[in-house]
């Protein structure tokens, strides 16, 4: 992180401890900074923060490795059967600019107030940008490398694993940061709506909790965890993730 | 000397523009055979038709069953785009990629023969123009066929480069007993390498 960063990041934090602690806006709506850390080391040393937090991270990543699979049946399905690969992509300019939130009516129709539900939801938000980019992976490998194919009788293992699956790893790369993204809105929304399903609850319905029993130090606590989170795996782990060595 | 490929009566038309009208020619064991003519006249085309990457309308190419004894690619390409490498392997995965039966030591042997065995670790992107086109020809020969296309290969290399391609590709002809069609512009390199040469019209 370059120095101007972190000058602005210390700026807007001593900015909200004075503000929290001039007394000038109410600590149940704007607590001091210090109070907030506090809070969040509370949670995370004697309630169930990390608890809490893996659970959410569980379930994000749990549907993306369903979108990877997904992924990867249509797009062979999309190539083998050309009418296929029309109307996924027609599903695709329909399906794909709805958020979760939006079918979240329709999903609880189908399956009720379920893990099943919220994962459906979920896969939905991650699949189709995932979809997205790795379909113009590969239209872009099978462009170039046809005629390689074609010349030197490739088996289907040595196109599929050699050129396809390797070529596209830098777009699954990008693909992940960006369904993680998309996943991780999904799911605080609906968490913050389903509340606990099962035995566990995840962080969406922890800042829910706090608000209503106005733990206003640990709700923003839960806010920070959930940005920390999107950071962590979206600018750090998919960023950083060494797929592939060509740039 | 004997014909290993026999071309008769070769159509090909592209949205009913014809390219080649009834091309007969044959190709014999132990040459280099030159095809030259302006662009669009289809020397590409004719190339892509005898390696099975362009279906054509009517003709017949036969082949010499020689060419087909424990071969699984009769027709190896070596094209003129250098982006036909995997960029994601390297030299010697992108030779080994087009072999299934090839030792360790057959492929450092060829990477020697083309004098690539110091870069075989490197990627595509770590090589010259020149030292690209060599890893194509490597990658046509691991095939082990008699037959080589070669798509106006050295066209993008500059003089000096191309000289010493051209030297190299010579001396493999030569010790490898191979039929090459080579696709050209130029009437110097045509001439400089070329037993035949044949120009389309």
């Amino acid at each position: 992180m370059n120095k101007a960063r972190i000058f602005f990041i210390l700026f807007i934090l001593t900015a909200w401890e004075i503000m929290g602690q001039s007394g000038l806006i109410h600590a149940g709506i704007l607590p001091p900074f210090s109070d907030v850390v506090k809070r969040f080391g509370e949670m995370l040393f004697y309630e169930k923060l990390i608890q809490t937090t893996l659970y959410s991270i569980f379930m994000v990543l749990l549907a993306m490795g369903l979108s990877v699979i997904i992924t990867v049946v249509l797009i062979i399905l999309g190539r083998k059967y050309k009418w296929v690969g029309t109307n996924i992509e027609l599903l695709h300019s329909i399906v794909s600019p709805l958020p979760g939130i939006a079918i979240l009516p329709l999903v609880i129709l189908w399956f009720g107030i379920n893990v099943e539900a919220m994962l459906f939801i979920l896969v939905h938000a991650t699949l189709w940008p995932m979809w997205r980019q790795l379909a113009l992976a590969v239209d872009r490998l099978h462009k170039q490398y046809n005629r390689l194919e074609t010349v030197f009788h490739l088996s289907k293992f040595k196109r599929f694993f050699h050129i396809y699956v390797q070529g596209s790893l830098l777009d699954l790369k990008s693909a992940l940061s960006v369904s993680w993204s998309r996943g991780w809105r999904a799911l605080i929304s609906v968490e913050m709506i389903f509340g606990m399903v099962g035995n566990q609850t995840g962080l969406g319905w922890l800042i829910y909790e706090r608000r209503m029993y106005m733990d206003t130090e640990g709700l923003y606590a839960g806010l920070i965890a959930i940005g920390l989170c999107g950071v962590f795996f979206e600018a750090l782990v998919f960023t950083k993730l060494k797929l592939g060595r060509v740039s | 000397m004997k014909p290993i490929l026999k071309i008769r009566g070769l159509t090909k038309s592209f949205e009913e523009i014809p390219v080649i009208h009834n091309l007969s020619l044959d190709v014999f064991e132990d040459e280099i055979l030159c095809i030259m003519g302006p662009s669009g006249v289809g020397k590409s085309t004719l190339l892509n038709c005898i390696a099975g990457i362009t279906p054509f309308e009517s003709g017949e190419i036969y082949c010499d069953p020689v060419l087909y004894e424990n071969v699984k690619v009769p027709f190896p390409f070596v094209f003129q785009e250098m982006d036909t490498l995997l960029p994601w392997k390297t030299v010697r995965q992108n030779v080994i990629l087009v072999t299934d039966h090839m030792l360790n030591d057959e492929i450092d042997a060829l990477l020697d023969r083309v004098d690539l065995l110091k870069h075989a670790h490197k990627y595509p992107r770590e090589l010259s123009g020149g030292m690209k086109q060599r890893v194509g020809i490597a990658r046509a020969l691991a095939c082990r066929s008699k037959v080589l296309l070669m798509d106006e290969p050295f066209g993008s290399l500059d003089l000096e480069m191309r000289v010493k391609l051209q030297d190299l590709l010579m001396s493999i002809q030569k010790k490898f007993k191979l039929s090459v069609v080579f696709v050209t512009h130029d009437l110097n390199e045509a001439e400089r390498i070329g037993n035949r040469i044949i120009k389309l019209a």
